[in-house]
């Protein structure tokens, strides 16, 4: 006999609760925030910065041209890009996923920062890029799927 | 109003499980594939350090940013349910709405 994967019991219970729900004049249930054009347009193109920036670097960081002291701008213009993302992802009701995700965003570009002052060589360029990519993808991965495209229709 | 409640119950679990059915295998192979992406970075941080490639404390902040990563993956993995939930939901109210609202007239409240 083929059998659900799902607790029969638990979603008993909660179908009629859902019911009541929609007596009470639901007419749909919300649970997470809309897709938001902004911030995904907003985390692709700071994925876009930060990627160009590094790949230079990467060529650069054991020259002059790539000591902390002269990319100080670059910084600076990714904070207020990610404080930016901050304040809209805060705005949006429902949407706390996605601010703690950029909050973590804002914490590496800290450590990066921290880490270059201290001296960045090609090899630990290379990793940075590859585990900020998994977080600009991850955050862009929850962004569009929060575009709820029915898949049972 | 008279519902026949076991037939609607019945129609907002088929469309329910549907929903879940439909999303937790994109959900499951999105975690699956970012899992382990994090096991093999952390790993080959462990053989960089090892091969004296990078120094401790660059191993150290190298982890620091993979943790961060790791969060970030994991919200989106929860973000994930959280969206198949509302599916699923909003799945069971859309099988029940037309029976709800014929139910009470010409009363639309679902």
């Amino acid at each position: 006999m083929k059998t659900s994967r799902y607790p029969q019991p638990a979603l008993s219970l909660l179908c009629p609760m859902i019911l009541s729900l929609a007596l009470a004049g639901c007419m749909s249930v919300q649970l997470i925030a809309d897709y938001d054009q902004k911030i995904d347009d907003g985390v692709t193109a700071l994925q876009k910065k930060t990627e160009t920036f590094l790949v230079a670097l990467e060529r650069t960081c054991e020259t002059r041209e790539g000591v902390y002291a002269r990319h100080v701008p670059f910084y600076d213009e990714v904070k207020v890009d990610l404080a930016a993302l901050q304040v809209r992802a805060d705005a949006i009701a429902r949407n706390s996923l996605t601010s703690q995700q950029i909050q973590s965003l804002r914490d590496s570009i800290a450590k990066m920062e921290a880490q270059h002052k201290q001296g960045l060589r090609p090899i630990v360029i290379a990793e940075t890029r590859k585990i900020l990519n998994s977080e600009f993808t991850a955050i862009l991965a929850l962004e569009v799927a929060k575009k709820k495209t029915p898949t049972s229709k | 109003m008279k519902l026949d409640m076991d037939a609607l119950l019945k129609s907002m679990l088929t469309a329910a499980e549907k929903e879940l059915k439909a999303r937790w295998p994109k959900a499951r192979d999105y975690a699956g594939m970012e899992f382990q992406k994090i096991l093999l970075e952390a790993q080959h941080i462990g053989e960089l350090k090892d091969a004296n490639k990078i120094t401790e404390q660059e191993a150290t902040y190298l982890m620091d940013l993979q943790r961060n990563a790791a969060r970030v993956v994991l919200l989106t993995i929860e973000g994930l349910g959280i969206i198949a939930v509302e599916a699923a939901i909003n799945a069971a109210l859309d099988a029940v709405r037309a029976a709800i609202n014929a139910a009470l007239g010409s009363w639309k409240i679902l």
